[in-house]
């Protein structure tokens, strides 16, 4: 009997302690940039959903994601099409699969996605209200949204929603709205930190 | 000036000297009518969406890929579509019930003649000649073909090929060629009933012509 007691005792006190030391950390945006300040790599898997008003069914998109702590990320779909996004220094390469052979695209849209990676990139480190197209806002349970200020920008994305895993400093998913009845939801898995990534994976598509 | 006149004018000439539609040789009355059922159970009927990985090629030298999503109803001849990036962005979405219904477009695909040639390319993929059919046989390399003509539209020829693949081949009402699309299906169809295409090149012919390659994701039925 006794030592039941001393287990329960043991076990709450274990528990408290683990509490006191994430309570708070989500508390603030300036919390959570310091939370993500801890974490130096991130590998996990994704999988993406586009729902709109007019699919039957939403339409999945699955693959992976790379980042080194500040500026390195791949961002990797292995389904539907196989697509490659390198961003290392700053720079960024995009391969995707034609005719059943990954090639380096040089169009138009490169830009758009360095825009997107780069958002990406301070978001996985914490930097949520960097943006200064953008409002960032947190709400209970761990929300992070970010509204456009501008309407040229609203026009295509009405709002992002970012929800923070348990763990400080990662994310569980990410929302994108065009508007309300049409939105990307990114939502992460596998999920292993600060373990080693070879800087070849951020510049090459190997 | 004068030369290039002429040259203009040359051209013109050639080109109308090459309009004319492929030669056909007729069959008799009963081949042809089975002819004409084959043609027609290549098209499916109900109502589907289709999601497409599509590797366009454009005029200029550009091009990509992206993804199109496409809901068609036989019955009722509409067509829902939808054409995003690989990251979900989407860039144009537009709806057909007999008159079209853009409620999206991002630059390059944010032209009114762009939307109407999409919806064309669609109407052409998945349904049904409209016309009345007015010739059936064989071209000059024996293979089958039925000959549709819609007035005012101009003709669309569907070719079988010996291998699971077809082709559709639409030209305007002075004979030229505009759009050659070739399909094919590696899985067999359930008995009595259509192919899905998992594999189709468009290609749209002329100055300001794109081929798109298009291969079949995902194919669901809406109604059974």
């Amino acid at each position: 009997m006794n030592n039941q007691n001393t287990s329960k005792v043991l076990f709450m006190t274990i528990m408290t302690i683990a509490a006191l030391l994430f309570i708070g950390w989500a508390d603030t945006l300036e919390g959570i940039k310091g939370a993500s300040a801890e974490i130096t790599s991130i590998s996990a898997e994704f999988t993406q959903e586009k729902h709109m008003k007019i699919l039957v069914k939403p339409l999945v998109s699955k693959g992976a994601l790379y980042y080194q702590s500040p500026m390195s990320l791949r961002w990797e779909y292995y389904h539907p099409v196989q697509s490659i996004l390198l961003m290392s220094n700053g720079k960024i390469k995009r391969y995707i699969q034609r005719n059943k052979t990954l090639v380096q695209d040089t169009g138009a849209n490169l830009q758009i996605m360095q825009i997107a990676l780069q958002e990406i990139a301070r978001w996985l480190d914490g930097r949520f209200d960097e943006n200064p197209a953008f409002t960032a806002h947190l709400e209970p349970g761990r929300k992070i949204i970010l509204s456009p200020k501008e309407k040229s920008i609203s026009r295509l994305i009405q709002r992002i929603e970012l929800i923070l895993s348990d763990h400080p400093g990662m994310m569980k998913s990410i929302t994108i709205f065009e508007s309300n009845d049409s939105f990307t939801k990114l939502i992460f898995n596998n999920v292993v930190l600060n373990q080693k990534i070879p800087e070849s994976r951020f510049r090459t598509i190997r | 000036m004068k030369n290039s006149g002429l040259l203009i004018l040359g051209a013109f000439v050639v080109i109308i000297s090459c309009t004319s539609l492929p030669r056909t040789t007729p069959l008799d009355a009963v081949r042809s009518a089975e002819l004409h059922n084959k043609c027609c159970s290549l098209f499916l009927d109900g109502e589907w969406q289709f999601v497409h990985s599509i590797d366009a090629s454009l005029p200029g030298g550009n091009g990509g890929v992206i993804l199109g999503v496409t809901i068609i109803s036989v019955p009722h001849q509409t067509i829902k579509c939808v054409i995003m990036t690989i990251e979900g962005f989407v860039l144009f979405e537009a709806e057909y019930d007999q008159t079209l219904s853009v409620t999206r477009s991002v630059s390059p695909f944010d032209s009114k003649a762009f939307a109407k040639a999409l919806i064309k390319d669609i109407q052409l993929i998945f349904f049904r000649p409209g016309g009345k059919m007015i010739e059936s046989g064989t071209l000059d390399n024996g293979l089958p073909v039925c000959r549709y003509e819609t007035p005012g539209q101009g003709i669309v020829d569907i070719i079988l090929h010996n291998d699971n693949t077809w082709e559709i081949q639409q030209f305007s009402s002075g004979f030229r060629l505009n759009r050659s699309v070739k399909l094919s299906s590696l899985q067999k169809a359930p008995y009595h009933q259509p192919p899905i295409p998992d594999h189709i090149k468009i290609e749209a012919h002329g100055l300001l012509g794109y081929t798109l390659i298009m291969n079949l994701v995902e194919a669901i039925p809406l109604t059974q």
